[in-house]
């Protein structure tokens, strides 16, 4: 059999095998024209690994971690006991109220503390005037007894000085019956006019 | 400059209506000319809302007063009034005493005033209460004072 034309022989070597080209070798496109677009295998997950062993489902989507930790406090909320908490009375704030100081702008809530300052103010007034009416009243009986007791003081005293007037006219009858009736200015005379003893 | 919380208006309508009474309704309901009340630092003053609204642009550091200034609170938290207060209560004031000329000078030295300067009292006025204190030809003198007991038992 003639060679075939062309074929170059073996030349021996380490690098002999890469310039060996067989019949049956596809031949590579030419460097000018664009390689043509790999087409995409189709990703077919693992099940097994090369030993052998199952693989788990790895496909597991994974959440965003901020989401991840508010959810594990959540857990953990609610896995603490609920009276672990604790809430100083303090600090506590109703929620949808305003924060501060609450003024007081309009008229209707100016009146409504003026009404409740007025009826405070009204009572103690009133009480006061009750309180001093009471003790006016008390004033004047005490006024109006102390008078009937003068009163009463007096007209004993007039009474007494009646009877004594009487006692006396009623003696000096009894003496002018049988006697010269005395003069009242002679009866003075002979009280102040004094005893002599004269001396022979 | 800021209006009044609930305790601060509840606490200087009980100072005036020692002296107004229910006359405060005066002060706060005034249709022809809206008065409100705002306090800058610890005072309270007496303002025109127009007055008012104009003072909103000036800085509070630099706002020294504004209206009439009616008192101030104190750190503990009560309310004084002030002499400037007088012309708007004495306007309103419910018990009166009028003090006869030879007692008005002893009064503002500070004295009290005896039974014997007492020109005219109003009626029914009960004991320990607040009223205002004028000469006997209506001028309001500068102060308030307390009716004391005697005062009223023997007028």
């Amino acid at each position: 059999m003639a060679p075939i034309r062309g074929a170059s022989k073996p030349t021996g070597g380490s690098n002999s095998k890469s310039t060996i080209k067989k019949p049956y070798a596809r031949k590579k496109p030419s460097t000018a024209a664009e390689p043509a677009p790999k087409q995409k295998r189709k990703f077919v997950p693992k099940t097994h690994t090369k030993a052998g062993v199952a693989v788990g489902n790895n496909k597991i989507k994974k959440k965003d971690p901020k989401k991840r930790r508010l959810a594990d406090l959540a857990k953990l909320e609610k896995e603490l006991p609920k009276l672990n908490m604790i809430t100083p009375a303090g600090v506590v704030q109703p929620k949808g109220r305003k924060k501060g100081k609450v003024f007081v702008e309009d008229k209707e809530r100016m009146m409504t503390i003026l009404s409740r300052v007025n009826d405070s103010k009204d009572g103690q007034i009133q009480s006061k005037l009750e309180r001093s009416r009471q003790l006016e009243v008390i004033r004047d009986a005490r006024r109006k007894e102390e008078d009937a007791r003068y009163e009463q003081r007096k007209s004993k005293m007039e009474t007494a000085k009646d009877a004594v007037r009487n006692k006396r006219k009623r003696k000096n009858d009894d003496k002018g019956d049988g006697e010269e009736r005395e003069t009242p200015s002679k009866f003075i005379k002979k009280l102040t006019s004094k005893k002599k003893v004269s001396f022979a | 400059m800021r209006p009044l919380t609930d305790v601060e208006t509840e606490r200087l309508f009980e100072k005036l209506a020692n002296y107004i009474g229910r006359n405060i309704t005066h002060l706060i309901d005034r249709p022809d000319d809206p008065h409100c009340f705002r306090i800058q630092r610890d005072r309270v003053y007496y303002v025109r809302e127009s007055i008012a609204k104009l003072a909103t642009s000036v800085a509070r550091d630099s706002l020294l007063s504004l209206g009439t200034c009616l008192g101030k609170f104190t750190k503990t938290g009560k309310f004084k009034l002030h002499v400037t207060a007088l012309d708007h209560v004495a306007q309103h004031a419910k018990y009166k005493v009028w003090v006869k000329p030879n007692g008005e000078m002893p009064f503002l030295y500070g004295n009290n005033v005896v039974k014997a300067h007492v020109g005219r009292i109003s009626e029914d006025t009960p004991e320990h209460q607040g009223v205002v204190v004028y000469s006997m030809n209506d001028t309001p003198l500068v102060s308030f004072a307390i009716v004391g007991v005697y005062a009223i038992m023997e007028c």
